[in-house]
């Protein structure tokens, strides 16, 4: 799952971007409001963690301008301004989750997997499908009721394609999905990533739409 | 305690009881003197009544008879029935020209040898009882008519006119006492309505006082208050403000806490838990910072004391808080240099105030400078200032950043700043009277200026 945090504040951002890549985020970090709006709107992310008092550009309006380019990317705020009229305002303004700092690590992490968990419209934690059931919160995954050991790579991927299932990615998303800016990745990575995801549960489960990208069918 | 009231009464009374003892006292003087003028043209006439009387031709024994009814008349007059308490006995007697008396009431008094001096006397006799007399010479008739009355049956008469005079006026003075406390207890009352307005107001409120009608001389009182209920309102929102934001400025630096304690809780390796140590070390760093940051904030505001301003040779104080300063600097791998100008400079300024400011602008240029950078501070005098001037080689500022540089909690994006160092500057400067102006160099750098007028 690739994050976009927006944090101007260098060590929080550094004990966030820490923390979250621990988790097998693959986090991207950005430190102006300018740049994150620029970045929201030209790539492809799962998620964003939004501070507020960001120079270049408020939080908050790169939130509106992102909200106005017509963008359901969940965003979570997290922020020092704890009035009750700044977290009406920035739900207002489209943020899916408020979270105040100083905040729980273990709850930042709770409220992340339940903003994906929306977005891919599923209310259990768990994620099944075709006799695979993967755990978001112990980053277990199960096939047939055995355990299936996973690369952390193997289990962004298969998150990624099972959220939900049935949706074409192309290989350029899954790709910055997996990797974001930081990480280098050789060109065939994420066929061989495919490949051992079908040699360790069905053959068929990923299908591969030539020239476009990836699917896991809905219904199998 | 004081009160108005029982002050203002203890006055007035005071002054009316004087005014009328005073006058009591001429009443009662007067008073005796006309009582004396009245009964002495009294004796007088009974004295003529008694001469005429004598004059007629009578025989011995129609005399004898008249004397008794005089006497009676006279001499034994009683307060009592029909007559007069004022009534009053008065003895006579009458002598011929040979010193013979010839009548004499029972109760005259005796003496050695009539007394010769016409007119009105007091006298004494052989009893020694004090006597007002009257003495009338009729030489035609060959008579001395004496008439007199006894002195303390007279006093005793004027005793009780002038109590009578003077009772009403203690009696007066007493009610008069009672409605003058009423009065001023009324005319006091506005000030009473405004001590219980004041008493009846909640205990926090600050709402200045909007009392109607207000007599003028409560007006100034009225409108101190008020001035003094707004600097109230003004200083505790300041205050509160003050709060506000700092507990606000400390959630950033309790997350980078919190955050990279719970990262060192899940480290996986070695590494990973010293990485998180040094952060969570230098987030302790940075909110001590912040916190020391914010006690020199509320230390320079208006009225938190501190040390008192004083004629302070600029040169020598920052000569002395850069060497203070050089051990840091050189761990940081920067160069100082300080260049003055020879001429003296004074200001009036607390030195701890200007070794803050000099603290501040060195803190932003040392976090600013690239390794083995030059610090230079540079003091000069113009007319009336004396001017720190701190140049570094850093990035400088960019113009976008200008405006909100002083603004409390701006911080460039420099996780090391509580955002709080230009705006105590700038807090000390305008205290002053003076200035900061920050400007780029040409050739690069940052320079800071802080104006001071000089002394």
């Amino acid at each position: 799952m690739r994050l976009l945090l927006i944090e101007d504040d260098v060590a929080l951002g550094e004990g966030i971007h820490q923390a979250l890549g621990r988790e097998g985020y693959t986090v991207d970090w950005l430190k102006d409001g300018a740049s994150a709006l620029h970045s929201l709107l030209s790539e492809t992310f799962d998620l964003a963690v939004l501070d507020l008092g960001l120079p270049r550009m408020d939080g908050l309006e790169v939130l509106r301008r992102l909200r106005n380019s017509g963008s359901n990317l969940p965003v979570l705020i997290l922020t020092a301004r704890d009035a009750t009229e700044d977290r009406i305002a920035g739900l207002d303004a489209g943020a899916d989750d408020y979270l105040i700092k100083p905040f729980d690590l273990a709850e930042l992490k709770a409220r992340l997997r339940a903003l994906l968990r929306r977005s891919a419209g599923r209310a259990q934690a768990l994620i099944e499908h075709a006799g695979i059931s993967l755990n978001p919160g112990t980053q277990q995954v199960s096939y047939r009721g055995q355990p299936v050991a996973l690369t952390p790579k193997e289990y962004q991927l298969l998150h990624e394609l099972l959220s939900p299932p049935g949706r074409v990615m192309t290989r350029d998303q899954l790709m910055q999905l997996l990797y974001g800016w930081s990480e280098e990745a050789e060109s065939n990575t994420l066929e061989v990533h495919i490949h051992h995801l079908r040699k360790k549960f069905s053959t068929d489960l990923i299908r591969t739409i030539r020239g476009v990208g990836y699917l896991v069918e809905e219904r199998q | 305690m004081t009160s108005i009231r029982r002050r203002t009464l203890t006055l007035i009374i005071g002054l009316l009881l004087a005014g009328l003892t005073v006058l009591s006292f001429f009443n009662v003087h007067d008073s005796n003197h006309e009582i004396a003028e009245v009964y002495d043209a009294q004796l007088a006439q009974n004295a003529r009544l008694l001469q005429g009387v004598m004059r007629m031709p009578l025989a011995g024994q129609q005399h004898a008879d008249l004397y008794r009814a005089f006497n009676t008349a006279l001499g034994e007059a009683e307060p009592r029935g029909d007559g007069h308490p004022y009534e009053r006995k008065i003895a006579f007697q009458v002598w011929n020209s040979e010193g013979e008396v010839l009548v004499h009431t029972a109760s005259a008094p005796s003496f050695r040898s009539p007394p010769t001096l016409p007119g009105f006397s007091d006298v004494v006799d052989l009893n020694n009882r004090h006597w007002r007399a009257f003495i009338l010479e009729d030489q035609n008739n060959g008579m001395r008519i004496w008439v007199g009355e006894r002195d303390d049956v007279r006093a005793d008469l004027v005793d009780r006119i002038v109590r009578h005079t003077l009772g009403p006026n203690v009696i007066g003075s007493l009610l008069l006492a009672a409605m003058v406390w009423l009065a001023i207890g009324w005319g006091l009352k506005p000030l009473a309505n405004m001590a219980a307005t004041l008493r009846a107001r909640h205990s926090g409120s600050l709402e200045p006082l909007q009392l109607t009608p207000l007599p003028s001389e409560l007006e100034p009182m009225q409108a101190a208050l008020n001035r003094m209920l707004a600097q109230i309102q003004e200083v505790l929102g300041r205050e509160r403000r003050f709060i506000a934001d700092a507990a606000h400025e400390m959630r950033t630096p309790l997350a980078v806490l919190r955050v990279h304690a719970q990262n060192l809780q899940e480290a996986g390796s070695e590494q990973e838990r010293r990485e998180s140590l040094a952060f969570l070390i230098a987030g302790v760093d940075r909110t001590t910072r912040l916190v020391n940051q914010l006690l020199t904030m509320a230390r320079l505001e208006p009225g938190a004391g501190g040390s008192p301003p004083q004629r302070v040779d600029v040169a020598e104080t920052v000569r002395n808080s850069l060497a203070q300063m050089t051990p840091w600097l050189l761990s940081k791998h920067l160069e100082l240099a300080f260049e003055e100008s020879g001429r003296p400079a004074y200001a009036l300024v607390s030195p701890t105030a200007l070794e803050i400011a000099l603290g501040n602008l060195m803190t932003n240029a040392a976090n600013f400078s690239p390794d083995n950078g030059v610090i230079t501070v540079r003091l000069s005098r113009t007319e009336g200032f004396c001017h720190l001037i701190v140049e570094d080689q850093g990035p400088g500022i960019e113009e976008a950043d200008r405006a909100r540089l002083f603004e409390r909690f701006y911080s460039r994006g420099n996780a090391q700043g509580a955002g709080l160092g230009l705006t105590i500057v700038n807090t000390i400067a305008t205290q002053l009277g003076g200035s900061i102006t920050l400007v780029n160099r040409q050739e690069g750098g940052l320079q800071a200026t802080l104006s001071i007028p000089a002394s």
